[in-house]
């Protein structure tokens, strides 16, 4: 290749072919059935708000997706830095190339939505908008590289482009009005200046990473750090290696999950703050966060059950090489998510209970509603998340804790996947009795799953000898509680037979106690590969 | 001058009929080796040729796929706490934890091993000039090495290996590690497995050599009789020759005309005696270096 933009052009798009095509396809495929189902249910009007908002919506998720795409398979641009090449012309050849990617792609999933479902919405503004968004994110990223500025300074771009797009199909504060169908000179302009100013952001950015000069920083963090940071202690050693393990969990990856819901519940403070102000959707907002920490809990378990090193998925070398079992330290592994999710937990109890306490003193608890799920769960709503918070932090380390990324990409793809087919073969191709029948055989063959997956977990376990026989009665008890408690208070069954409901409970319930096991037995199939 | 191997005790690490496959590619094939307690074993090989991949065996990281891997009699992945409490091991990676100031390094570190040493700790961090306030990702390539070398060694471990310890490091460093590893080998009894392609550095310190190559070892002997039994000798025929005859323990040969060198497996006088029988006159009879030797061995 003589021409040196042919030659960068082509290696940014041989190196993310795969992860461009399958996001471009999942980009489609997604909304399309989602509008596949809306439309099941029975004729709409294209015309009404929420279509338009859909539209909306859809439109960016799929740029999330292969902006996504695009952002991780670029490489780094440093790797550039040492050919014969200018600043400007090192930015203009990693933006241009993906910006025509967006655009066209965007057009593409506008243009394969409206011709399989008959609708009219706009192909080139929001292509033409989401490729200056990208041109804005990257150059944001190069700006704050290595700093922890970078998730501040994605915002504002970010921000901008929700405004800008949101206002080209109404007002800001108010259901969407009309599609964006004309692209006006103004706004080609607008556009344009925004490349503009994003090029030259990234210009100086790079320029900047390229000098080697230090790390983007406007001396906040580095103030806070250095007013709030506890002195380090060197002098009073651990009396065990088991403390010095809990000490090293907690410092490294503990303290995220607490501190993150506690930002949670003060974004969405604010955000109520700004948009709503009304008491019924505060506590609700609230009470409904225990659904948002269950998700918090998975995400944050593969954060606990992450002891790789660097970029590899394995174990690193320095932990790998302490003189301490698989056991003890899966143990600690836990005792820390277990921690930390009941840490979480009481933050989101004690938040509830302060909004109800406040609504309660001004007179106002007759104007809360709560939400389906927590009414019917009633005061078991409480345990529930707490119960739900553990186990899916207990799944998600040991699913880390294998260090085998491959596998966990596949068991995930599946875990979204399956549920999809699930939803598409019940929609549409299956009678009412028939989806009744099959949804109590998958009832079943989930319950039996977990059920054996278990067993079998711990039997491995114990036949490695990484866990001790009184671990094993121990986790039998507590299953055996649970079980037992859940089907106490569960309302008699109308859709399920009372077999098949102790076996779905106590399919559940076996999640519960499955960590105990599936921890041990990870790190030691990454720790001895 | 006595050897450093206390031969009548148990060897320190023993591996038999080790083999070792990722997916297609056998890094390991059939290795048997016993690193003797005492002394510094050099371990050298090409890049790929399978030394970190038999260390990771000793430390218990990758599990035998066929044979039998024990480090003072004990497997290292059946009984980690019992092996790896009594290993220091330093990587060419250098993986340590980033967030850590040098000082809870050292304290974390610390309680792993009973046996850690506060006063030589504290004596490694002087000699090697760190600081413990500094986060180790603050911390030079260099530093981060003698970060490392500095928690391997301060539980005076019975066995030290070093994988690949000063590849990409300055001479100062270098010249610090090999004199920690000296160190280490002047208190008696304790084993240093030393790993690298830096063969200079492995001649000055190791008593004792092997030599892997394409996940085989191809020679494992004391460092004196590798460099007593591998001689370049220079030999003159009557008249010229296309091709030289062959030379009992021959690894590889250059030249033309009457006078061709040989690089041979031998000792001086059975070489001379061999020249003589071919017919040959000696005319030089020379050491090799053990850089010489490695490419003899492996190049052929």
């Amino acid at each position: 290749m003589r021409s040196i933009p042919l030659a960068m052009t082509w290696e940014i798009f041989a190196r993310a072919r795969w992860a461009l095509l399958a996001a471009a396809l999942a980009g489609i495929a997604f909304p399309a059935l989602i509008i596949a189902l809306l439309r099941h249910e029975g004729q709409v009007d294209p015309q009404d708000p929420s279509w338009l908002l859909l539209n909306i919506v859809l439109v960016q998720i799929n740029a999330f997706l292969f902006g996504a795409a695009v952002l991780g398979g670029q490489g780094k641009v440093s790797q550039l830095y040492a050919y014969p090449l200018s600043t400007p012309k090192i930015v203009a050849w990693r933006l241009l190339p993906l910006m025509v990617a967006i655009a066209l792609e965007t057009c593409f999933y506008t243009w394969g939505l409206n011709s399989i479902f008959l609708f009219h919405w706009p192909l080139w503004g929001p292509a033409l908008s989401l490729a200056v968004a990208f041109a804005a994110v990257q150059a944001a990223v190069w700006l704050t590289e290595k700093s922890l500025w970078t998730f501040v300074s994605l915002f504002c771009p970010v921000i901008v482009f929700c405004i800008w797009f949101k206002t080209r199909y109404g007002f800001l504060m108010a259901p969407p009005t009309h599609l964006w169908l004309e692209v006006t000179p103004s706004e080609v302009l607008a556009m344009l200046m925004a490349a503009t100013l994003a090029y030259g952001v990234a210009i100086y950015g790079v320029a900047r990473n390229r000098r080697g000069e230090p790390p983007f920083s406007l001396g906040i963090i580095s103030w806070l750090v250095a007013r709030f940071e506890t002195p380090a202690n060197f002098k009073s050693p651990f009396r065990t290696a088991e403390r010095a393990q809990a000490w090293y969990e907690w410092r490294a990856k503990g303290w995220m999950m607490p501190v993150l819901a506690l930002i949670g519940l003060l974004v969405a403070s604010i955000i109520w703050l700004c948009v709503s102000r009304r008491a019924d959707d505060l506590f609700q907002g609230v009470l409904g966060c225990g659904g948002f920490f269950l998700i918090l809990a998975f995400i944050f378990g593969l954060v606990m059950g992450n002891v790789a090193s660097g970029t590899k998925a394995d174990m690193g070398q320095c932990f790998a090489t302490h003189p301490i079992t698989s056991t003890v330290w899966a143990r600690i592994i836990l005792q820390t998510a277990a921690l930390s999710a009941l840490v979480t937990w009481a933050i989101w109890i004690v938040a509830v209970a302060a909004i109800y306490g406040i609504l309660a003193a001004l007179r106002m608890t007759d104007q809360i509603r709560t939400l389906e799920v927590p009414r019917a769960l009633g005061w078991r709503y409480f345990p529930a998340v707490l119960i739900g918070s553990w186990t899916l932090v207990g799944l998600g380390a040991s699913l880390m804790l294998l260090g085998r990324p491959t596998l966990m990409f596949k068991l995930l793809s599946a875990v979204v996947i399956a549920p999809i087919a699930y939803t598409l073969l019940a929609k549409f191709a299956l009678s009412y009795d028939a989806v009744l029948e099959l949804d109590r055989f998958m009832a079943a063959a989930m319950g039996a799953v977990s059920l054996l997956a278990t067993a079998w977990l711990f039997a491995w376990a114990r036949r490695r000898s990484l866990i001790e026989w009184a671990t094993v009665c121990a986790a039998a008890s507590a299953w055996a509680l649970a079980s037992t408690l859940v089907m106490r208070q569960l309302p008699p069954a109308q859709l399920m037979s009372l077999p098949l409901l102790l076996l779905v409970v106590t399919g559940l319930c076996a999640l519960v106690i499955a960590p105990l096991a599936a921890a041990p037995l990870a790190i030691s199939w990454n720790r001895n590969r | 001058m006595p050897s450093p191997y206390l031969s009548e005790t148990r060897p320190i690490v023993e591996i038999r009929g080790l083999t070792r496959q990722f997916d297609k590619k056998i890094a390991l094939a059939d290795v048997s080796l016993v690193v003797p307690r005492g002394g510094v074993f050099g371990l050298i090989g090409g890049n790929g040729a399978g030394k970190t991949t038999l260390i990771k065996h000793l430390l218990g990281m990758l599990k035998a796929q066929t044979g039998t891997v024990r480090v003072f009699g004990l497997d290292p992945v059946q009984d980690p706490v019992g092996a790896l409490g009594r290993i220091g091991y330093l990587s060419e990676e250098r993986d340590l934890p980033d967030w850590m100031r040098l000082g809870e390094l050292m304290r974390y570190t610390q309680a792993f091993y009973p046996n850690w040493d506060v006063a030589y700790a504290e004596e490694l961090r002087d000699t090697f000039a760190l600081d413990v306030n500094a986060k180790v990702k603050n911390l030079s390539r260099g530093q981060r090495a003698r970060a490392g070398l500095l928690v391997a060694l301060a539980h005076r471990p019975e066995l030290l290996v070093l994988d690949e310890p000063s590849s990409g490091l300055d001479p100062v460093v270098r010249r610090d590690i090999l004199g920690a590893i000296i160190r280490t080998i002047a208190d008696e009894g304790r084993t240093v497995l030393f790993s690298s392609h830096l063969l200079d550095e492995v001649e000055r310190v190791a008593d004792r050599v092997a030599i892997i190559h394409e996940g085989r070892i191809l020679l494992t002997a004391p460092m004196d009789e590798i460099k007593d039994t591998h001689r370049r000798v220079t030999l003159r025929f009557g008249e010229p020759v296309e091709r030289p005859p062959a030379l009992v323990g021959t690894l590889s040969f250059t030249g033309e005309g009457a006078e061709w060198s040989y690089v041979c497996a031998g000792e001086s006088q059975q070489l001379r005696r061999a020249a003589e029988a071919i017919g040959a006159t000696v005319v030089d009879d020379a050491g090799l270096s053990l850089d010489e030797i490695f490419i003899s061995r492996v190049m052929g």
